[in-house]
Parts: C-alpha cells; sequence; structure tokens
C-alpha cells in the first residue's frame, strides 16, 4: 500500500515536470516558428509557400532531412532546415502534423470546357483524393503556386524521387492541368 | 531566473526605481478594465507585441489578455519599402487589430502608455489605469537626433526617416513623387545596430527602380555610417550594379555630422552632399515605453533582459521583446519583424508557465526576410536561433544562417507570401 502512495506520489511530481498546463511542449514550440512564414497552425495563406498544418508527419520529416542534406532544392528551407537536429525535426513534424489541414484560399481556376488529366498514376499514391499518407504528401488543397514550383523541379530533374520519376520532361502546360486537377475550386 | 538572480539584477535597477517615485503614480484611480482573474497586459501592438497577445490567447482562451496600442491601425514596416518605391499602396500595408478582438477574445485598447509601475503592477494609459500579473512590452525603436547637428524638430518633420512605417512613408513617397527629373535624393544610414538590418538597402533599391523610370537622370546619393552594406551585402551591391548603374551613388563609411536644412545639405564625414529629398535614418535605441517605471539602466540604449524568458533584468513580472532589446545581453539577433513575433511567441509561453508558478520554457527563435531588388525579383537572409544554458545567451545556428545564393523571380513571389504569411500569424 505505502508503495503503491509512493509510485502516485513520484508518477504525479513526473507529470508536473512534463507538461505545464496550457504551455506547448518542444515540438509545438520549435513548430510555431514555422508560422511566421506558413501561417498559424500552418495554414499558409500565400500562393507559394505551402500549407503544412496537418500534412503528413512521414512526408514533412522527409521533406526536412532532404532540404537539410540538400538533396531537395529550396529557398530559405535550404537554410533553415540545417538549423535543427534528428530529434527536434522529428518533433517538428509530429506536432505540424497534429494541426488541422485547411485547404489553401488560393484556387486555381480552369478556363478550358473540359479538363482532361491523367491522374491514375497520381492516385496510386497520392489516393482517391490526394490525400496522401505516410511520406506521400496530401496534395489536394495544396497551394497552386507552389505546386507547380515542385512539379517542375521533378520535370527538370532537378529532384530525384524514383515514384516521381514518371513526370520527368512532362511539358509545363501539362504540369499546370495537374496542378489545376488538385487545386481547382 | 531564481530568486537571488533577481535581488542581483534587481541592485542594478535601484537608482531608476527611485527615480520613478517623482512622477506621481495613482495606484487608487479607478480601474478601467475591472480584472477578471489573471491578466497579461501587453504594450504595443507591433509584430511582438501582436503576435504574443495572439499566442497567449490560443494557449489560454480564458486568460485576461490586454493590448493596448495608441495606432488604431497595424502599418507593416516590411513592404513599406514597396510603397516609398510605388509599387504599392498604404492600404496593401495597413490592417485592423479588430480579428484578435473578435477571433480570440483580446481587449484592445487604443491608448498611449503613460507610465508603468513594475512594483504595483500597474500600467497607466491616456485613457485610464489598468493592472496585471505579467506585463509584455513590445517598445519598438525610438530615433537618436542628438549626434547630427541641425537636426531641430523642424528638420526632423522635413526629412523624414520612414523606418516607422506611417505618416513618414507616405510622406517621402510624396516627395519622390514631386522631385523634379535630374534632381537627387540623399539618404542616410546609421552605424547598426538599427530596425531591420537590410531595410534600408531594399530602399535604395526600391527609390533605384522608381528613379529608373520615372526620374530621368536622378540619383539616390546614400551616405552610410557602416564599413560596408550591413546585410546581404553581395547580393544588394549585385543589383545595384546590374540594374542601377548611373543611379544608386554609395558611400560607405560615411557618418553624417550636420544638416542645414535652408539648403538641404548633408554634411557628412565623406563630404557635402544636396539633396531635394532628404531621408535622413538617424541611430536608434529603444521605443520609450522601454525607459519607463526604472526598466531601463541609467547609460544604456537596448533593454536588458533575460534571453530565456525575456523578462526584464531590472524588474520581474515585466518582459520586454523585439527590436528594444539588448543584443549584448541575449546574444544577437536582426532587430526585425520576423524576430519580434518569433520573441513573442518565445515570451507569451515563458510568461503561461511563469503565471503558473512554474520555471520559463526554452525559447525556439527563427528569422526569415527577403528583400525586393526590383519589381519581380528578391533575396533573402535566414537564421535559427537557441537558447544555451551554458552562455545563458540566444545563439545562432552557424549552418542555418545565410543569404540566397541569387536573386530571383520565384523568390520574389516567395517574399509576397512571406509578408502575408506573417501578417496573418500576427494579426489573423
Amino acid at each position: 500500500m505505502q508503495g503503491r502512495i509512493f509510485m502516485a506520489v513520484i508518477f504525479l511530481l513526473y507529470s508536473a515536470t512534463m507538461a505545464i498546463a496550457g504551455v506547448p511542449g518542444d515540438g509545438e514550440r520549435l513548430a510555431e516558428t514555422c508560422t511566421g512564414c506558413h501561417g498559424t497552425k500552418g495554414a499558409s495563406p500565400g500562393n507559394y509557400i505551402p500549407v503544412i498544418g496537418g500534412q503528413h508527419a512521414g512526408y514533412l520529416k522527409k521533406s526536412l532531412i532532404e532540404y537539410r542534406d540538400g538533396s531537395r532544392p529550396g529557398g530559405v528551407m535550404a537554410n533553415l532546415a540545417k538549423g535543427y537536429s534528428d530529434g527536434q525535426i522529428d518533433n517538428i513534424s509530429k506536432a505540424v502534423a497534429s494541426w488541422k489541414w485547411k485547404n489553401s484560399p488560393i484556387k486555381s481556376a480552369f478556363k478550358g470546357k473540359k479538363l482532361v488529366v491523367e491522374t491514375e498514376s497520381c492516385v496510386a499514391c497520392h489516393g482517391k483524393k490526394g490525400e496522401g499518407s505516410a511520406e506521400t504528401p496530401r496534395i489536394t488543397g495544396q497551394a497552386p503556386g507552389y505546386l507547380k514550383v515542385v512539379l517542375q523541379e521533378f520535370s527538370d530533374g532537378k529532384r530525384k524521387t524514383p515514384e516521381m520519376e514518371l513526370i520527368k520532361g512532362m511539358p509545363s502546360t501539362e504540369l499546370d492541368k495537374l496542378v489545376i486537377f488538385y487545386t481547382r475550386k | 531566473m531564481n530568486r537571488r538572480d533577481f535581488i542581483k539584477n534587481t541592485a542594478l535597477g535601484v537608482g531608476a526605481v527611485t527615480l520613478f517615485g517623482s512622477r506621481a503614480f495613482n495606484v487608487h484611480a479607478g480601474e478601467i478594465l475591472p480584472k477578471k482573474g489573471k491578466r497579461v497586459v501587453v504594450a504595443g501592438g507591433g509584430f511582438g507585441g501582436a503576435t504574443a497577445a495572439k499566442y497567449l490567447k490560443m494557449m489560454d482562451p480564458k486568460l485576461d489578455v490586454v493590448l493596448i496600442e495608441e495606432r488604431e491601425s497595424f502599418i507593416s514596416c516590411p513592404v513599406s519599402n514597396l510603397v516609398i518605391g510605388g509599387l504599392k499602396e498604404m492600404k496593401d500595408i495597413t490592417f485592423s487589430y479588430s480579428t484578435l478582438a473578435k477571433k480570440y477574445g483580446i481587449r484592445i485598447l487604443n491608448a498611449k502608455v503613460l507610465a508603468i509601475d513594475p512594483v504595483s503592477h500597474n500600467v497607466e494609459t491616456s485613457k485610464g489605469r489598468v493592472a496585471f500579473d505579467r506585463m509584455i512590452l513590445s517598445p519598438g525603436i525610438d530615433l537618436m537626433y542628438d549626434s547630427i547637428k541641425g537636426m531641430d524638430a523642424r528638420s526632423q518633420e522635413l526629412f523624414p526617416h520612414a523606418v516607422k512605417a506611417g505618416p513618414q512613408t507616405v510622406q517621402l513617397t510624396h516627395e519622390l513623387k514631386a522631385l523634379k527629373q535630374g534632381e537627387h535624393m540623399v539618404m542616410s544610414i546609421p552605424e547598426a545596430p538599427f530596425r531591420c538590418p537590410p531595410g534600408p538597402y531594399e530602399r535604395i533599391c526600391m527609390v533605384a527602380n522608381y528613379l529608373k523610370n520615372n526620374k530621368k537622370g536622378s540619383k539616390i546619393i546614400v551616405l552610410d555610417a557602416n564599413q560596408d552594406v550591413v546585410s546581404k551585402a553581395k547580393l544588394f551591391k549585385a543589383a545595384w550594379k546590374d540594374y542601377y548603374e548611373g543611379i544608386v551613388e554609395y558611400h560607405p563609411d560615411s557618418e553624417v555630422k550636420e544638416i542645414k536644412a535652408e539648403t538641404r545639405t548633408v554634411v557628412s564625414s565623406s563630404g557635402e552632399y544636396v539633396g531635394a529629398v532628404l531621408n535622413i535614418i538617424p541611430e536608434q535605441k529603444a521605443g520609450s515605453m522601454a525607459f519607463m517605471g526604472g526598466l531601463m539602466p541609467q547609460g544604456r540604449r537596448w533593454s536588458p533582459v533575460s534571453a530565456l524568458s525575456f523578462e526584464s533584468s531590472v524588474h520581474k513580472d515585466v518582459h520586454i521583446i523585439g527590436d528594444a532589446t539588448d543584443g549584448d545581453v541575449i546574444g544577437s539577433m536582426p532587430k526585425s519583424g520576423f524576430v519580434a513575433s518569433s520573441m513573442g511567441k518565445a515570451a507569451a509561453a515563458s510568461v503561461m508557465a511563469m503565471l503558473a508558478g512554474k520555471e520559463p520554457v526554452s525559447p525556439y527563435l527563427a528569422n526569415t526576410c527577403y528583400s525586393m531588388v526590383n519589381e519581380r525579383e528578391a533575396i533573402y537572409v535566414t537564421g535559427v536561433f537557441e537558447y544555451d544554458p551554458q552562455t545563458k545567451k540566444i545563439a545562432g545556428k552557424k549552418a542555418a544562417g545565410g543569404v540566397s545564393p541569387e536573386r530571383s523571380v520565384l523568390l520574389g513571389h516567395q517574399a509576397e507570401d512571406w509578408a502575408k504569411g506573417i501578417w496573418s500569424d500576427t494579426l489573423g
């Protein structure tokens, strides 16, 4: 009995040091430095800075590591990612993934009659609704400008991910259609 | 900070605390916002203060948060150089505080702070007294004209600094428009540290771009007190060479000594220059609120605070963030809107912990800052900063600090979105 009380006291003391009510933990506080550009809770209001809140943790982690080691081209991210350890990247990714996804307020407009676009290969990895999973990003509702930049990087061979090899050399006008498909109104 | 540290630090501020007594602080006068439970008063609604208030409420919607700001609207310094260059308008950089009130329940008090009493935990404003349990001060900057002869009150009005976005931004924009072809603008840059290290240099680009397109034969003559361009030097100088040859005349190591208002002459250590428009940016110090309540030790111009919690080194329960903080005390960081906002989040978390009687939590800070070099292309600088318990200072992560390899149109797009991002994170 005394042992149990002792254990309970230890547990209470332990949990008191773990978290302070209302004060975000290290992962959340690290992730909050991202929101200066990506918007509060990662809901980016811009066209060329992606929505990150609610993105899959596996993909976020993979991206940050690729930015850090230089295998993914990036502007500010190529620098910023170098400021974080593996553990911090893991924590940031989990915190950002825990936020609720909000579709980008920027939508592509389609002016033609019928959008003819081949998305079967996209669906195979990104899912029926472009929702993604694990290391495959959610693409539906992403910021259109950003999505185009990423697709162009794959098309130009600046970024090498085996799954995306299939769009290598794809003309810009075809990439535009894919962007419209996943980010239209 | 533990109690012993606090007592030690307080000793440093004793003289100033006594001085405070000379200003009668009527704590018995009515409290204008009756307190509901614990209250944090945030004074100064710039990037630091507004972000701190919002993040406090995000952590605890029940916390009583009062944001005191003199101006009715938020006017952004970032992007204000584009207004001067004619690429944006004031309405593009002017925002309301109403979302902070409606969405987060922050009580916005549109008033001027007149005095702060850190001991009795009261702020006296132009609308009356407000009590607090903890306070976050985001004082911004003030200008120091003492070192320039002839910069009297009238000259200060005639020759705008435009480093606080607002009426002076409008004034400089109008003066530039009224410039006759072939007339010049003279701009001076003070010795660092000053608000927004790349700011003056982005302004050179924006003004030069405007002159190139609108005022044939006109130049911008720059007198920089520093040995070289303070931020993104190579990138800025490449842009001046590639786009503004013969339009930007840059003089490093040129300190302004005197202004002769009648002849619009700037006397500097490297010669005298006449301009139809003078943009005189003087040396800077922490904003006036940082000097209230004995919070600023004698002879200092930036606020000493704890690098862990941003609590004042002089008085407990008052935290100071943003441009006003002393880089020599907490570790060197650029005095940027992004860093101020980052400090706002960090200070808010520690304030929450300390209100609960716990130790402050480690600050994680970042900086990202883009500058436009013409209508379409931008460059950037980044930084990641963390608290080092050994030195008790905030230190930059070397590998994460740096500038863009080149200027580009994509960075121009990202620069525009960066502004949208930080405006929404601060006010939306």
